[in-house]
């Protein structure tokens, strides 16, 4: 499975979010894939014709890893995971199946 | 035009950095445009402070590169904007004055940037190969899992598959290496005696002794370990429920270089890198208007220049991949090449002999890249044959080879990938074509006989990455 390859001592988990309704730690500056690889998540999100879908290019090129993200005090927004640093307070949702809702 | 730079850059990788220090230092007021929040393109693409352990797992070039990148970084001449995606060029015939006009987005909304002359060194990703479960979770490019490594220092998966026919695989699975993560297999789709028989060729094992010593260090050091590596083979489908759980290898005949379906193995993992090249990120360079020619083993559509990087639209130069695919020190030394003919052009005093220098190491380094390009050139038959009926084709919108060929089965008239987007949706979900638009060609191709030039690609539109509505509601800031 998706994990970290070096220690992380948890004094450097200082941002604080919610991800898909849990309380999460993360790495100032890493993205939200980097986060999300970190602990295990394998699906990003699912296509409208069912599918499960995760990062493929990791480099903003693909838009396969795209999320829904709310910032503290703004609308949310789709966001591509492997592009987004981690910011104390936001919401971030992976994209349900659509019949989920 | 007041506020205009002389020169914007966009894109800060080894092509964008060589060319932002060549500015500086002649004093020409620069701004620097890249998508990443550090310096460094996807080569030297920066992990964040707290995530910066064991960088020397990646080796000594990644290191210097990004001791590099930083250094350029701190030069107070430079203006930069990171963490800047440009969705759109507009060029100074469209805005009808001096300057071009960059429009960019960042998390927090829109901001322009005008400069009299653009240097567009936007580099390339991995070239999407559609194959049976290419679209599960776990599958991805070669490439994405180095940035993954060097970004973030994840992987994607314990028992990684690395398959493909570019040598940066063997430069990946040795990093992989570094930090205690053995990949179950790295798979070449070439026979082991083509790279000798390109290596025997005179010159060049010499001209190229270091990059050839590096790749040769690498495979040893895999041998070492344990690690298979296969030549003459292919992944031929991914298989899993949700996620790739296994991949099923092809042993590639000799003769034809294709799959041979009774010889097939399954090999268990839970990741896989697809490397078989690059394509270059030329949309901003169509979207300007310049020229762009098909390059097939040189990352699809690059773009036309002259000697000294000008590209057909006045005051637009490239740098690197968008080029063609050549890696690092190609890009660098293009980069430079740019800047100095942009100031030349900008009326700044560019002695001749440094122009000269800076064109002949141009040069040596397009050579090493063609020979690169030659090594890893998987073939197009090879890669026709991975796909099957059911593949997805485009990953946006669902979109299999046997539904773009049952389109163009009952529309033959249908020759231009424009047509076949206006049609079949082929190239209009987030990805705007990038991840389909080399199959649409050779589908089309294929169907129609047409060739490549006449076929054509999608239209690069605005926003060229996709941009939150809400942003355009409030107006733009500085």
């Amino acid at each position: 499975m998706m994990r970290r390859i070096i220690p992380v001592e948890n004094g450097s988990l200082t941002i604080s979010l919610e991800l898909d309704g849990v309380r999460v730690q993360a790495i100032p500056g890493e993205s939200l894939a980097g986060m999300m690889f970190a602990r295990g998540v394998g699906i990003f999100r699912w296509t409208s014709g069912g599918k499960p879908r995760a990062p493929y290019c990791a480099m903003g090129t693909c838009f396969e890893c795209r999320v829904e993200v709310r910032r503290v005090g703004q609308e949310p927004v789709v966001a591509r995971a492997c592009m987004t640093p981690v910011e104390d307070g936001m919401v971030v949702n992976t994209v349900a199946p659509r019949e989920k809702l | 035009m007041e506020n205009s730079v002389d020169i914007a850059i966009i894109g800060a990788g080894p092509g964008g950095l060589a060319a932002s220090e060549t500015c500086a230092r002649f004093g020409a007021s620069v701004t620097v445009i890249d998508e990443q929040s550090a310096p460094g393109g996807q080569i030297y693409r920066q992990a964040p402070e707290n995530l910066r352990q064991r960088a020397e797992g990646f080796g000594i070039a990644y290191v210097d590169g990004v001791a590099k990148a930083n250094a350029v970084a701190s030069i107070s001449a430079i203006e930069w904007r990171l963490g800047h995606a440009v969705w759109n060029v507009l060029t100074p015939q469209r805005t009808q004055s001096e300057a071009f006009l960059i429009s960019t987005v960042t998390d927090d909304g829109l901001s322009e940037i005008e400069a009299k002359r653009v240097i567009v060194a936007t580099g390339c990703y991995d070239m999407p190969v559609p194959f049976p479960g290419w679209t599960l979770p776990g599958v991805m490019g070669a490439g994405a899992i180095q940035a993954l490594m060097k970004g973030q220092r994840v992987v994607p998966g314990k028992k990684i598959v690395l398959a493909g026919s570019h040598p940066l695989l063997l430069i990946i699975a040795e990093q992989m290496l570094a930090f205690g993560e053995r990949p179950a297999a790295v798979v070449f789709s070439q026979p082991m005696w083509r790279a000798g028989r390109l290596l025997s060729r005179p010159g060049v094992a010499v001209s190229f002794a270091e990059p050839l010593a590096q790749a040769a260090r690498a495979y040893a050091k895999l041998l070492r370990a344990g690690v298979p590596v296969i030549f003459s083979g292919a992944v031929l489908r991914a298989d899993g429920n949700d996620r790739v759980e296994s991949v099923t290898l092809a042993h590639l005949n000799p003769a034809t270089g294709l799959p041979q379906p009774d010889n097939t193995r399954e090999i268990s993992c839970d990741a896989v890198g697809i490397g078989f090249g690059f394509t270059a990120s030329s949309e901003l360079v169509r979207l300007a208007g310049a020229a762009t020619r098909w390059s097939r083993t040189g990352g699809g559509w690059i773009a036309v220049h002259d000697g000294e990087m000008r590209s057909t639209v006045a005051n637009l130069y490239v740098a690197g991949e968008v080029a063609g695919i050549g890696g690092a020190k190609t890009a660098a030394a293009e980069g430079a090449l740019a800047a100095l003919s942009a100031l030349r052009d900008a009326g700044y005093g560019v002695d001749a002999a440094e122009l000269r220098r800076a064109r002949s190491n141009c040069r040596r380094n397009r050579a090493f890249a063609a020979l690169l390009q030659e090594l890893a050139d998987p073939g197009d038959e090879l890669l026709r044959a991975l796909r099957d009926e059911g593949t997805v084709i485009c990953r946006c919108e669902e979109i299999t080879k046997g539904q773009v060929e049952e389109l163009l089965g009952q529309n033959p008239f249908l020759g231009t990938s424009n047509a076949l987007k206006l049609l079949g949706r082929t190239g209009m979900g987030a990805c705007q074509g990038r991840y389909c638009s080399r199959s649409v060609l050779e589908l089309i191709s294929s169907a129609t006989g047409r060739g490549v030039e006449d076929i054509g690609q999608f239209t690069a539109r605005p926003p060229v990455k996709p941009v939150p509505i809400h942003h355009f509601g409030g107006g733009v800031r500085d």
